[in-house]
């Protein structure tokens, strides 16, 4: 019995070892990146490496912004353009998907089986799989370079997942309601406006939040498809200035954190969600 | 009359479903499978990013003899093999044992849950230039533990030599995928009804036998379909090693999606490019189907359990 129990205690003993071990993988970069965005060039370049500062200071962060021998001369614009394309592409994006979702969800269409076991598949080919007919084809558009050409690949790639959400939002919301406010004289438009979506807020702005911060980092059309300076993304002006200035990390971990503020404030309303949505499974 | 009424209702709230789902389908069905059959018809030409706005000339497989008789294709494609593999197994393996591990309701795996989605959702830039900075051999953070304990004398540059630049780079993929795994596996275990593990123990069960008895048979679609989602991804990851390596040192860290980056938009050869496209099309297309039985699969089971 004594054995027993001491088995018992060492492996509880063992577990919680690992799984600190597994937390500390994880925290000890995000970290080493926060701290580095309050260190002095100084601190940042002496070896061997300070993990505590010798002197905290926030000049990093006004550097990204304004320092004109760093990034700072285009940095918002890069931060304009991305918050424009990501504003843009989710307002459509959450139509579209709302639209899609919804019809699905209501009406057991002839095919409509299949349409989400295409979506399904099709959302998997999201990535940069298919970026470089992509880019002809927005070439011979006309569009490449432009932030048109780039919103328009986003929301055909983005949106068979926001369907899908919307698909099991709408599942469990009842009908009833919609049949009482059809009788009360409203049309299933009508209906729908009404009574469904302020319903659904939640689950919309879901949907939203995602393709937010789907468009907020995405990196391979962003690279294929725009050129000009002035045109670019965050995701792509923070890879350029990696490549070309290697020893201003505390700029680039200034400028990552600006960059991963809006997400971590997203993920705050969002994180149920993305566990649901990554357990397909939990989808129905 | 209230029965026409209602049926009327349906009737309309049918053509409603249809004007809210087939006009948007068709547009991303339409794009989808035309830039997928574009993509075919690109790669049986010889388009240049120089001359991309004429339609080329048909030659038929010659840019595909090209294409595969490429040294660097070869690398490339062992590249991917070992990218893909070494990730999806390190992210599926620590995914489990993580996830189990968080699956208790103790403090500490309440906290660590808290912190297991940032790497997910950051931006894949961010991550990348992180790593590099923490492979730095001057002052990386990597470097300096090894040093520190004793395994390196001085900072090795991992990302620089042609034998560890993969690895390297793929541990930073892994990195970031596997606490998101990890959170849906203890997701998974949490949705466990007690009273197995009441029976469990009833009849002797060690902690052994109840993960191999209880749990694994009770999350063993959500680790395939999981696991077939992270290898999709995994194989589709352009940023990580564009960022770090750019595939090199020659091109020894080079996966598929950054040789079709590379050769599309370096070197110009867009048909060349749209060859691998066409190739990674089909072992996308074997996984995918895969990754819809494995869903229709658990979707069956799920209704089966109820």
């Amino acid at each position: 019995m004594n054995t027993k129990k001491t088995a018992y205690m060492a492996a509880k003993l063992l577990k919680s070892l690992i799984g600190i071990v597994m937390l500390l993988i994880v925290v000890i970069p995000l970290l080493w990146l926060v701290t580095a965005g309050f260190k002095t060039q100084a601190d940042i370049q002496r070896i061997p490496i300070k993990i505590f500062p010798s002197q905290v200071t926030v000049k990093p962060f006004i550097d990204v912004w304004f320092d004109r021998t760093g990034m700072g001369s285009l940095w918002f614009r890069y931060f304009f353009n991305t918050t424009k394309i990501a504003l843009i592409t989710t307002v459509f994006v959450i139509s579209l998907g709302t639209m899609i979702g919804y019809g699905l969800a209501r009406y057991k269409l002839r095919g409509s089986s299949v349409i989400l076991n295409v979506l399904l598949i099709a959302q998997l080919f999201s990535g940069p799989a298919l970026m470089i007919p992509v880019y002809v084809v927005i070439s011979k558009m006309g569009l490449y370079d432009t932030h048109t050409g780039l919103i328009l690949a986003y929301l055909v790639f983005q949106t068979p997942f926001a369907a899908w959400l919307s698909y099991s939002n709408f599942q469990n919301l009842p009908r009833e309601l919609e049949q009482a406010a059809f009788l009360d004289g409203c049309s299933p438009l009508g209906a729908f406006i009404r009574v469904t979506l302020p319903l659904s807020r939640i689950s919309i702005s879901t949907v939203g939040l995602m393709s937010l911060l789907l468009t907020w980092s995405e990196y391979p059309y962003s690279a294929a498809l725009l050129e000009n300076q002035r045109n670019l993304t965050i995701s792509i002006g923070l890879a350029r200035f990696i490549s070309a200035f290697n020893i201003y990390w505390n700029q680039m971990a200034a400028a990552s954190i600006i960059v991963g503020l809006p997400i971590l404030f997203i993920l705050v309303f969002t994180q149920r969600y993305f566990v649901q949505g990554m357990m397909a499974g939990a989808i129905k | 009359m209230k029965m026409s009424k209602s049926m009327t209702y349906d009737q309309q709230q049918k053509r409603l479903s249809q004007i809210f789902v087939f006009p948007g389908f068709l547009l991303i069905m339409f794009v989808m499978i035309g830039v997928g059959l574009y993509s075919i018809n690109l790669s049986f030409r010889d388009v240049e990013l120089l001359n991309r706005s004429s339609a080329g000339s048909f030659v038929g497989f010659d840019t595909y003899r090209t294409v595969l008789e490429k040294e660097e294709t070869l690398i490339t494609i062992r590249n991917s093999l070992v990218w893909v593999l070494t990730g999806t197994s390190a992210v599926v393996l620590l995914g489990i044992l993580t996830g189990y591990l968080l699956s208790d309701s103790s403090r500490i795996a309440r906290l660590s849950r808290a912190f297991m989605l940032i790497p997910w959702v950051m931006p894949g830039v961010v991550v990348a230039g992180l790593w590099k900075w923490m492979y730095n051999t001057q002052n990386g953070l990597i470097n300096e533990f090894f040093v520190s304990i004793g395994i390196l004398d001085k900072g090795f540059p991992f990302l620089g030599t042609p034998e560890t630049a993969l690895i390297a780079s793929s541990a930073v993929i892994i990195w970031r995928l596997f606490p998101m795994y990890a959170l849906g596996i203890s997701a998974s275990i949490q949705s466990i009804d007690t009273s197995h593990y009441e029976a469990g123990r009833v009849d002797g069960m060690n902690t052994w036998q109840e993960f191999t008895f209880i749990i694994l048979p009770h999350i063993k679609y959500q680790i395939m379909t999981m696991g077939i989602t992270n290898l999709i991804w995994i194989m589709n990851n352009l940023v990580f090693i564009n960022v770090m390596t750019k595939g090199g040192p020659l091109y020894y860290s080079e996966i598929i999606p950054v040789y079709m980056f590379k050769l599309g938009f370096q070197y110009g050869k867009l048909s060349q490019a749209a060859v691998v496209t066409v190739l990674n099309l089909l072992i996308l297309g074997i996984f995918c189907t895969v990754y819809f039985f494995l869903y229709r699969k658990s979707q069956k089971s799920d209704q089966g359990g109820k």
